[in-house]
């Protein structure tokens, strides 16, 4: 043997001393063919430590083999391939072979399987002797009790469950439960209510479980997809009453959740702009929607016709309840149009919306201010239940010296008098103190009203990762000529001799612990205060709910000292029939956030006045055979909106245009649609793996040793198969799927199916 | 423990460029991969310079252009030579034994497309293999990949009593047209095609993609006239078709055209898309006969076939002489059924058929087959779809003294067509795809009929074929008792079995074996024999063959009769979890 040839042997005995199969065998094929014994005997000891994984153990015997015909006839090859006889259950070779080796001064371990192959290949009484051995060798080795022991299970079956999944092509029983724990949802098709079917909701599809208000976003986009605008519209309509302004303004936490965002899959779709798609290209009509119950002769009054209050009347009326809105200003809207600029959101596109709600049974009476017009004692003896959702109409105005100074303004004011376009007088520098959606409105709204050549300044005690701004706000105000200033906080107003503001003065930040809020709290750093000059300072500072103009003793009942409810973020509160909807309960929030609350307070109040709940949350399981999207829309990137130019950009003037009917279908063809589950029949897969190879994400579909599921069924954790006789289930991880349908086409079996899942408002007793 | 909703969340994003591009299909990975590498590769310069880790997944897959695959076990490789017509001289197979005893562990695996495949190969060894080939004259180019792979033919090819004329040169000129071999190397997917003596079921006419035998009938002006049938559509995979016969008469001048239609009409119209549904099958399906032969002859017509009687083209051109089918065109059931010699139509000579089991050959005992195919045959060798070796042309003379060395080696010359003649793939032993351990099966299986001789000669013929996933090299679903690999769940992980299936055959217009039961790889032996009692049990009679007693009764009744099988005992994937720190000690203690 050369020496080159004892090196490679020598660094191979390494590599599988340091349990390297694979290096070693790499190295023992480096350089020639492995034709000699003592190569063939290395390989052999290599795939045998590398398991039981496909094909290992023929590859440890057939290299065993190998190196005993070559001349090497170590104990070691012998065991090697008596072993692998003992795996593929070649008994009575098995038994041969450790007859070769295998004596009675062996290692008991060796005896007893010399003991097992004789025992399993029938020779029980030759077997006995091997195995007592063994067991004095060891007593304490419970394996070789177990051995020895009789069979607990002489034979058994593959009997397949009943009902079971079945493949793509299969129609499934509707109401027949899932067979197995394994199974992603409760039922095999129809309505599940068990909390494995929500918990499967709320983990794939994202944007639906981030929406506050619940919408089935993946089914409206696909109705927008088949350009079925007036299908999409309803579909919004139904679960947050304001399709049209929610298109234009929603925060949008649904796209910061979105699939196609996640990491190494490119950009979230555009759902908000593609709800407006459907808005914008449906018949200009008004949409009613069939009521869910019948009248109950019950009333519910509504303090407030923002959002909130106008989404939880719609809901009531629906519920067939007799709904009256109280407005204390002339029209309905609340922020809608009072905060939010008409170039964001027209005003008609609020009015159609409003009315639509009208005509859902809801009556308005706007200049009715409770507390002031109409105590909310009586408004609770007049009414079945009282809704408060007043919004947040108290400013937090930052108490700083020279807060007395003529000049400082609170945003939501400003904004609300542009937006009744009332005279606004603003100076050359006008500063905007804020990092949110106000601050963002009033900067954008005092560059159309300032002269011309005034600067507006942007300044945030925070870093941009901080602002609670709806996504692509930023780069709009930056495309305006907006300039920002981060990590700064207000210290002072300076003012000139004729009490009117002329500057303000910060003081640098830098980002500390977190807050309450979750987000980390700006920390002044000494000595590095500076002043800018400023003529109007509008404060987007936050504002707080107002309990002011409630009856005393009703407030002592119900608020705090400092204004806010006792009740906290609840719908109920401390009195019965009184209850309180959107950001009057949960502080100041965006509109889909108060559309949510306001629509679980509607049902907390339904199940007051009809003593039980009507309503409940289930998932509707249907078959399908496909679902129209293919893998390489994937590579199709987040399509842009077209803006006004910025010449054309005044007070009114609508910046966002919109998509076209293209531009609509082919953002919304993006969509994951994630209502879809696709998922393995356990009874049918025949573990080809075929699926595995054509998955395209690393965890999409995983060898499954285990899955551990919690106290209510749902699937919490699996456990990745490390071999193969160890694999229980060829698994598809939803929570990592990503809806291609590469793993339905590769499968030769059908075993894979495909059901649309969707959250569905089931009416109880209906 | 992995939690389900692991993900990675981007919380804010920036806006996307401007665009306006609509969402359409794009090429698959694989057929990008198809069209942006070059399927000949420079083994000796190039692939064996590199590491192995150099070298992308996509390229390694294009190799299969040279007829090689990665083996499942990584860094080794297999090559699959290209031998058309499975005839190849006694020089040609000991040169190739010298291959595999240098290169490839001494071994050789017989295919069912009538050649041979070396296993273990190394990367840096590729190109010495390939150009041991080469002066052996044969080649591995399009033994693999999406390509007009290896023509195959009957068994009895050049010999049989049956061969209307001798196809030979046929099938050479079909397997070496430069159109089908050199230039159309982009297919959806792989093209099977058989040139076959006569339309008997040996040749398995209707699995292939496309298939021809010759035909004779009365001429006009008086004798008889040859011509050619032909079939197309046929192919197997996870989902079976039967071939359909697309014209009932082609003349021989017009072989090779529609040969290149169909493979160019194959290349339009077959669905890159899916590779499921990317062979001509499912073409031929969708179109049916009719519509799939109107899209032959459009291509002919553009390669200036016109139709008689619109210019002044010779007659033998026309598409008129192509004859559509006008009845239920059959294929009749097999000559073979068992002979271990046949007399060939030349007369005084014979056919010598040597059964291998489980198709694997010691390159020892392929070079003792080489050399008495010189002593007692002509030289040549015959590798047959069933993984068998055939001498041809053994005279009448030597037909015993060549059985009598073949016995004392401890060759197998009964049993063809019977029990212990199973067709069986290499299983998870060392393909990429399998998922069932075929070859320890067939072992299992072999031993227990092969043994019991008086019970498999009572059961008569049988063709049982294994498969260790649903790709059916090794055909299952045309097998009269057919198995396909797969794994079900225990308690404590997955045990390897099988699906059984029965009644597949190649005659008439073919039959899909049709699934009886599953079965754990344990109860396997047991399964097969209690399957083949129950045929014996309710047989019509003894001429009634199993195949014929299978499609008779169906499926569904031989399960009902067999019931849901017993296994005996623990499940093996569990009884070997729980020894595997014994087997860790018995062999790190052995020594």
């Amino acid at each position: 043997m050369s020496d080159s040839s004892e090196k490679i042997l020598a660094g191979a005995r390494a590599l599988l001393a340091e349990r390297q199969p694979d290096d070693a065998i790499a190295a023992l094929i480096a350089h020639s063919a492995p034709n000699d014994a003592a190569r063939c005997a290395l390989l052999a000891q290599a795939y045998f430590q590398r398991g039981d994984t496909r094909g290992d153990v023929h590859s440890s015997q057939f290299f065993a083999r190998r190196a005993l015909a070559l001349g090497d006839s170590s104990p070691k090859l012998l065991a090697i391939c008596a072993i692998a006889a003992l795996r593929k259950e070649l008994f009575a070779e098995a038994a041969e072979l450790f007859a070769r080796y295998v004596t009675e001064h062996s290692t008991a371990t060796a005896q007893h399987l010399r003991g097992l192959a004789l025992l399993k290949a029938g020779r029980r009484a030759e077997a006995q002797p091997w195995l007592e051995r063994a067991a004095r060798l060891e007593p304490a080795n419970a394996a070789f009790a177990a051995a020895t022991a009789p069979a607990t299970a002489t034979t058994r079956s593959w009997q397949k469950t009943g009902q079971h999944l079945g493949g793509v092509a299969e129609q499934r029983p509707e109401g027949v439960a899932t067979p197995l724990a394994s199974y992603a949802l409760s039922t095999l098709r129809g309505t599940g209510t068990a909390p494995k079917d929500l918990d499967w909701l709320a983990k794939n599809i994202p944007c639906q479980k981030a929406c506050p208000a619940g919408t089935d976003i993946p089914a409206y986009l696909d109705a927008i997809q088949q350009r079925e605008y007036e299908r999409a519209y309803r579909i919004n309509l139904e679960a947050n009453v304001f399709p049209g302004v929610l298109g234009r303004v929603c925060a949008r936490p649904c796209e910061a959740e979105c699939r196609h965002g996640w990491e190494g899959l490119g950009a979230p779709v555009a759902i908000c702009f593609s709800k407006r798609a459907a808005a914008d290209h449906r018949p200009q009509e008004l949409a009613q929607l069939a009521p869910w119950f019948p009248p109950t002769g019950r009333r519910v009054a509504v303090i407030g016709a923002g959002v909130a209050g106008l989404a939880a009347a719609r809901n009531l009326a629906l519920m067939g309840h007799q709904v009256t809105v109280f407005e204390k200003y002339e029209s309905p809207g609340g922020m809608m149009n009072q905060g939010l600029p008409e170039f964001r959101l027209p005003r008609d596109v609020i009015e159609r919306e409003v009315e639509q709600v009208r005509r859902q049974g809801v009556e308005i009476r706007c200049n009715v201010e409770i507390g002031r017009d109409l105590p909310l004692r009586q408004l609770r003896e007049q009414f079945d239940a009282v809704i408060m959702a007043c919004g947040t109409l108290r400013p937090n105005l930052l108490k700083l010296p020279g807060s007395e100074l003529a000049g400082i303004q609170h945003g939501l004011e400003f904004l609300r008098a542009a937006n009744e376009h009332k005279p606004v007088s603003l100076g050359r520098h006008v500063i905007v103190i804020g990092g949110g959606f106000t601050a963002m409105d009033c900067a954008r709204t005092a560059k159309r009203l300032a002269p011309p050549g005034a600067s507006i300044q942007m300044l945030y005690r925070r870093s941009p990762t901080e602002m609670l701004i709806t996504p692509g706000e930023l780069e709009e105000l930056g495309h305006e000529g907006i300039p920002m200033q981060f990590m700064v906080a207000p210290v002072a107003y300076v003012g000139d001799p004729a009490g009117r503001v002329r500057a303000m003065r910060f003081v640098r930040t830098e980002l500390g612990a977190r807050d309450a809020s979750g987000r980390r709290r700006p920390v002044e750093i000494p000595g590095s205060e500076f002043e800018l000059p400023a003529d109007n300072i509008l404060l987007a500072t936050g504002q707080y709910p107002d309990t002011a103009w409630m009856d005393a003793d009703l407030r002592a009942q119900l608020a705090d000292q400092d204004g806010w409810l006792k009740s906290g973020r609840a719908a109920t509160t401390k009195l019965p029939n009184v209850f309180a909807a959107g950001d009057f309960a949960t502080g100041a929030s965006s509109l889909i956030q108060a559309i949510g609350h306001a629509k679980a307070c509607a049902r907390a109040v339904d199940r007051f006045l009809m003593g039980a709940d009507r309503l409940r949350d289930g998932a509707f399981i249907e078959d399908a055979t496909q679902t129209g999207r293919i893998r390489e829309m994937d590579a199709v990137p987040r399509e842009a909106l077209p803006t006004l130019p910025l010449a054309q950009r005044t007070a009114t003037a609508e910046v966002e245009q919109g998509f076209s009917h293209d531009g609509a279908e082919t953002e919304t063809q993006r969509c994951y649609l994630c209502h879809y589950k696709f998922e393995i029949d356990p009874d049918r897969c025949i573990y080809c793996d075929w699926c595995l190879k054509a998955k395209p994400r690393p965890d999409c579909i995983v060898k499954v040793s285990k899955l551990t599921h919690d106290q209510a069924g749902r699937i919490v954790e699996f456990q990745r198969a490390q071999a193969t006789e160890e694999t229980r289930l060829i698994w598809i991880n939803q929570a990592d799927c990503i809806r291609c349908r590469a793993c339905v086409d590769a499968c030769p079996v059908d075993a894979i199916s495909i059901q649309k899942v969707s959250l569905r408002q089931i009416r109880v007793g209906v | 423990m992995i939690p389900v909703d692991r993900r990675a969340v981007r919380p804010y994003f920036p806006p996307a460029p401007v665009t306006c591009m609509k969402a359409k299909p794009e090429l698959t990975q694989v057929e990008r991969d198809k069209l942006a590498i070059p399927p000949d590769f420079d083994f000796k310069n190039d692939i064996a310079a590199r590491p192995l880790e150099s070298i992308p997944p996509n390229v390694l897959a294009m190799f299969k252009w040279t007829g090689i695959y990665q083996q499942l076990q990584r860094g080794f490789f297999m090559m699959r030579v290209r031998i058309p017509g499975g005839r190849l001289t006694a020089d040609q197979l000991e040169r190739i034994a010298d291959l595999g005893d240098q290169y490839a562990q001494g071994e050789l695996c017989l295919t069912t497309r009538q050649t041979f495949q070396l296993h273990w190969l190394r990367k840096d060894d590729l190109w010495k293999v390939l150009a041991g080939v080469a002066e052996a004259g044969l080649d591995t180019k399009n033994a693999c990949g999406d390509v007009v792979r290896n023509v195959v033919t009957c068994p009895l090819q050049g010999v049989c009593p049956h061969e209307a004329h001798d196809v030979r040169d046929m099938l050479l000129t079909l397997a070496n047209d430069p159109e089908l071999k050199d230039q159309q190397r982009n297919l959806p997917r792989k093209h099977k095609i058989a040139v076959n003596g006569c339309g008997r079921a040996c040749g398995l006419t209707l699995m292939n993609c496309q298939s021809w035998f010759p035909v004779q009938r009365p001429a006009p002006g008086g004798g008889v006239e040859t011509g050619w049938r032909w079939y197309a559509g046929g192919g197997l995979g996870a989902r079976p078709h039967m071939a359909q016969c697309i014209y009932a008469w082609v003349p021989e001048s017009l072989v090779l055209p529609v040969t290149q239609a169909c493979v160019e009409v194959f290349r339009r119209l077959g669905d890159r898309r899916v590779r499921a549904n990317a062979r001509l099958k499912i073409v031929v399906a969708k179109l049916g006969a009719a519509g799939f032969a109107d899209e032959i002859e459009k291509v002919l017509v553009e390669r200036g076939f016109p139709r008689l009687g619109k210019n002044d083209a010779p007659a033998f051109q026309s598409l008129e002489k192509l004859e559509r089918p006008t009845g239920a065109e059959e294929i009749a059931p097999p000559f073979l059924v068992g002979q271990p010699v046949l007399p060939q139509r030349q007369a005084g000579f014979n056919t010598v058929r040597v059964l291998i089991p489980r198709a694997e050959m010691s390159c020892a005992q392929a070079r003792q087959l080489a050399r008495w195919a010189r002593e007692f045959g002509n030289g040549t060798l015959m590798l047959t779809a069933r993984q068998n070796v055939q001498f041809p042309s053994v005279a009448d003379a030597q037909v015993a003294p060549l059985q009598a060395q073949l016995r004392a080696a401890g060759f197998v010359l009964e049993g063809f067509e019977q029990a212990p003649d199973v067709v069986a793939c290499v299983g998870t032993t060392v393909c990429n795809l399998a998922v069932a351990d075929t070859p320890n099966a067939c072992r299992r299986l072999r031993e227990e009929l092969a043994a019991d001789r008086a019970f498999w000669e009572a059961v008569g013929p049988l063709r049982i074929h294994m498969n260790g996933c649903p790709n059916s090299c090794a055909q299952h679903w045309i097998a009269d008792l057919g198995l396909r690999g797969m794994r079900r769940r225990t308690e404590n992980g997955s045990e390897e079995g099988f699906q059984l299936s029965v009644g597949g055959d190649q005659a008439g217009a073919g039959h899909i074996a049709q699934p009886v039961c599953e079965t754990s790889a344990s109860a396997l032996v047991p399964t097969v024999r209690r399957v083949l009692e129950l045929y014996l049990a309710h047989r019509s009679g003894k001429s009634e063959t199993f195949g014929a007693f299978a499609q008779r009764v169906g499926a569904a009744q031989i399960a009902t009769w067999l019931g849901t099988p017993a296994i005996p005992g623990e499940p093996v994937n569990e009884t070997n979890q729980q020894l595997r720190a014994a087997f860790e000690q018995a062999v790190g203690g052995a020594e």
